[in-house]
């Protein structure tokens, strides 16, 4: 009876613990995740950064001018007026196709987005913009 | 030593010649009523810096020095100047979008405080043209609450 006894403050103490570790856990897993979520995207936009911008415009580019002129990973630290611009630079871009640039697509000629991708990504550019501005 | 004698001869002849091939240096144009510094009522400060520093290349109140007439030199002031124009008018202010309004009040700040402009082959010549830290300051802090202006912040 006494073993059985200890038995259950034992088991009980261990099913506490593991609560109390999976509430910890949950807890700073969300946390995190909201941080790093960043910046929103629409799936379709964000399939189209991911196959033609990311590359060079994120923390893994390798080139600093590109790096410089635009982060996506980093749109969530700027500020309302630079996320203005930064709309409006994608439009012309887009509008032009002037990017990716042609020397990238000589080498990788899979990166060029199609004439649909630039149109959703110039689209959303400018509804956030209207959303910025209002 | 007669073909040295020669060739100033030719050099000076074409000097002269050169003087004949128009520069078509872009005109100038005293509507400011769509001009930033007037539609934003910039202070007095930001105006005169705005003028010493961009407003030959990017307004159509370009101020053409008797130099800037004689060829070669006037060929490269109409190619700046044109290119300048072209690239930012800020006399055409008023017929920007709010968009490109910011966009313009942002990379004016950049440009400076990157010290890309104005450019090395301006601030040759005009040396007032370089820009003190708290020049730019003064640029800066004004095209950020323009910019927070348009924004209704």
């Amino acid at each position: 009876m006494k073993r059985l006894g200890i038995l259950l403050v034992i088991s009980a103490f261990t099913i506490a613990v593991f609560i109390q570790m999976n509430i910890t856990g949950n807890t700073t897993s969300a946390t995190t995740d909201e941080v790093k979520e960043g910046y929103k995207f629409p799936k379709k936009v964000k399939a189209v950064i991911d196959k033609s911008c990311y590359g060079c415009h994120s923390e893994k580019g390798k080139s600093d001018d590109a790096k410089e002129a635009l982060r996506w990973d980093l749109m969530d630290e700027y500020d309302k007026s630079k996320l203005v611009s930064v709309m409006d630079e994608i439009i012309e871009v887009v509008e032009k196709q002037e990017m990716p640039p042609k020397k990238m697509l000589e080498k990788k000629p899979d990166l060029k987005p199609s004439e649909k991708e630039y149109e959703t990504l110039a689209k959303w550019a400018e509804k956030e913009a209207d959303k910025l501005l209002d | 030593m007669k073909l040295l004698k020669y060739l100033i001869y030719v050099l000076i002849a074409a000097f002269f010649l050169i003087q004949f091939i128009p520069a078509n240096l872009p005109e100038n144009n005293n509507d400011l009523s769509r001009d930033l510094v007037v539609a934003e009522r910039a202070p007095d400060k930001v105006k005169q810096i705005l003028s010493k520093a961009c407003y030959d290349c990017h307004s159509n109140q370009t101020n053409y020095p008797w130099y800037s007439y004689v060829a070669p030199i006037s060929w490269l002031v109409s190619r700046d100047t044109r290119i300048g124009r072209e690239e930012l008018n800020l006399s055409d202010w008023s017929d920007l979008s709010k968009r490109k309004k910011i966009k313009v009040l942002n990379e004016m700040a950049e440009e400076m405080e990157e010290r890309n402009m104005p450019l090395k082959i301006y601030t040759v010549i005009h040396r007032d043209a370089i820009l003190s830290d708290d020049e730019i300051k003064t640029v800066t802090d004004w095209t950020e609450s323009v910019s927070a202006g348009i924004l209704g912040d």
